[in-house]
């Protein structure tokens, strides 16, 4: 049942993600945060379960993106409410839902890895990458709240800038999978490029603390157009990947 | 006039403006690599100024992007090394002043762009000077290196996915073994490559087609119209055209640069964002500069 019909799982994550937003504004934040909890639980043994979706076990399809990013997010709210960081966490649900929806209607199934895609190398770069991503969103939606509640709370910033730290992680080790993979650090492929975009983007931002004309607001402008790039970037990226050939699920 | 021309070059408002250029044309570069795949893939077996004379200067209308791209990282190059000197400089001139901890948290961001600008020296190299083979292998047969090193295939062992996976009839594991004339033996598998006379040794798997995109006999690795990022496929026995195990013989010039950066990167990173959790800060140290 875990390798082949853990499908179900899913579906009590997002259910729970969806009674968490729900508790969350009719103000019962506790009992919010725990469906929150149990959703990130629920969502955790669903990627757990997709390593065995072949028949034996294959790390990869735990780490792809469509079902790894709105748990990635989820945890993201959860470790805001759970250390303070942000006590308005509950709009952070929103992009969950959002990400999970999407993930309830991708392919089940896995794409079957070439030999060069299984390795602890690939199984690190996925999971940084889309958890940078994850915290990219988390980061543009709070600082587009900052902008139409036109409070500067810049509770955005810390986002951000973990987002980039973990995304240059993703890079490296990105790097390092396609050396000894492909023997090439760096290709001039859609995929490179487009990374290659995003990192050098947030290398922009974390620069704008240094530039006095950039205020508040228009860092916050700034940090929210960034996850304009990632969405393209990513889910160009993971529509692409739909139409490839799947095995199991 | 000297001094008014160093602010310029080394102004972080260029800075950001250089960053903002690479963003955009990189992107416009995916774009195009997207629709273009083939044409674009084919970059990485040639050094990119052989590229561009050859294959780029053709098709103008999909390799445009590429000039001021390398012009904007070129640009972006002298400025991170202007604007890293400056704050080098200002930090140094403190270090009595400031306490051990205190002066290698300021100094550390700089390193980090220090280390960045040798990354970016490595992917020149790489792109300027690399050499990129590609050899079909068949057991028993034997491989001609550029520099003229002759390689015999001792034998060539592929180990499948068992019938009880829906994995079944893919590739697990391809084992290679390489002999030279004195008799050296190169063992190589998928992710475990070998080295061999200034050459690292790669496996490739390709499915044979129809015809060569690349004109370039020593290029002999072949793409259909058709070819995207998805190479599963090449490794799945089906009887849908065969596969060609291939060789990938590269010389990598930029590899020990960008190697060495990227440890001192992750290191000082990680150091830094120790020490900074330790101290309570939210924030690096407040830059001085501007």
């Amino acid at each position: 049942m875990f390798a082949t019909g853990n499908h179900p799982i899913l579906y009590v994550a997002v259910g729970s993600y969806a009674v968490a937003l729900i508790l969350y504004y009719i103000r019962i934040r506790e009992s919010a945060l725990a469906f929150l909890s149990f959703g990130v639980i629920f969502n955790i043994l669903y990627l757990v379960g997709r390593g065995w979706l072949s028949g034996t076990f294959i790390p990869n399809p735990m780490f792809e993106g469509p079902y790894l990013l709105p748990c990635a997010m989820a945890t993201v709210a959860l470790f805001s409410a759970l250390l303070q960081h942000d006590r308005d966490w509950g709009p952070l649900l929103a992009p969950v839902l959002i990400a999970s929806a999407f993930a309830l209607f991708y392919p089940r199934g896995m794409i079957p890895p070439t030999p060069q895609k299984i390795t602890a190398w690939a199984s690190v770069f996925f999971f940084t990458e889309v958890t940078a991503h994850a915290f990219f969103f988390c980061g543009a939606l709070l600082a587009a709240k900052s902008i139409l509640v036109r409070k500067d709370t810049r509770s955005f910033h810390g986002y951000i800038v973990w987002g980039f730290i973990i995304y240059s992680v993703a890079q490296i080790t990105g790097a390092i999978w396609c050396q000894i993979g492909w023997g090439c650090t760096f290709k001039w492929s859609s995929r490179h490029m487009m990374s290659a975009a995003i990192w050098l983007y947030y290398a922009a931002y974390i620069h704008l603390r240094f530039l006095p004309e950039w205020d508040g607001r228009k860092k916050a402008l700034f940090a929210a157009a960034g996850a304009i790039i990632v969405f393209a970037a990513s889910f160009s990226s993971y529509l692409h990947e739909m139409t490839f050939p799947r095995i199991g699920g | 006039m000297m001094r008014a021309i160093w602010d310029f070059i080394s102004s972080l408002k260029n800075s950001f403006r250089l960053l903002m250029a690479c963003v955009v044309f990189f992107l416009v570069g995916s774009v195009y690599a997207m629709n273009n795949y083939e044409f674009i893939d084919s970059m990485n077996s040639f050094t990119i100024q052989e590229w561009m004379m050859s294959q780029g200067a053709a098709r103008p209308g999909i390799t445009w992007w590429l000039y001021p791209l390398i012009l904007s990282l070129f640009l972006l190059g002298v400025n991170t090394f202007c604007c890293s000197l400056n704050r080098l400089a200002q930090i140094w001139a403190l270090r009595n002043s400031l306490g051990r901890r205190t002066f290698l948290l300021r100094i550390s961001p700089s390193m980090v762009h220090c280390f960045f600008l040798l990354v970016m020296f490595g992917h020149v190299l790489t792109s300027a000077l690399g050499e990129w083979e590609s050899h079909p292998l068949a057991e028993g047969g034997q491989v001609k290196l550029g520099s003229g090193e002759i390689l015999t295939v001792s034998y060539i062992s592929h180990a499948y996915y068992g019938d009880d996976t829906l994995m079944n009839g893919r590739i697990a594991r391809t084992s290679v073994l390489l002999r030279d004339l004195s008799g050296t033996e190169i063992p190589i598998e998928y992710l475990k490559p070998g080295s061999y006379g200034g050459y690292e040794l790669f496996l490739n798997m390709v499915k044979e087609r129809k015809r060569d995109f690349l004109a370039q006999a020593r290029i002999q690795e072949a793409a259909s119209e058709k070819d995207s990022c998805n190479k599963e496929r090449d490794y799945k026995t089906d009887n849908q055209g065969g596969q060609r195990l291939m060789l990938l013989a590269i010389k990598d010039r930029g590899l020990p640069l960008i190697t060495t950066g990227f440890i001192f990167i992750l290191g000082i990173m990680t150091w830094y964002f120790i020490e900074l959790g330790r101290a309570g800060k939210e924030e690096e140290p407040r830059n001085q500069q501007e």
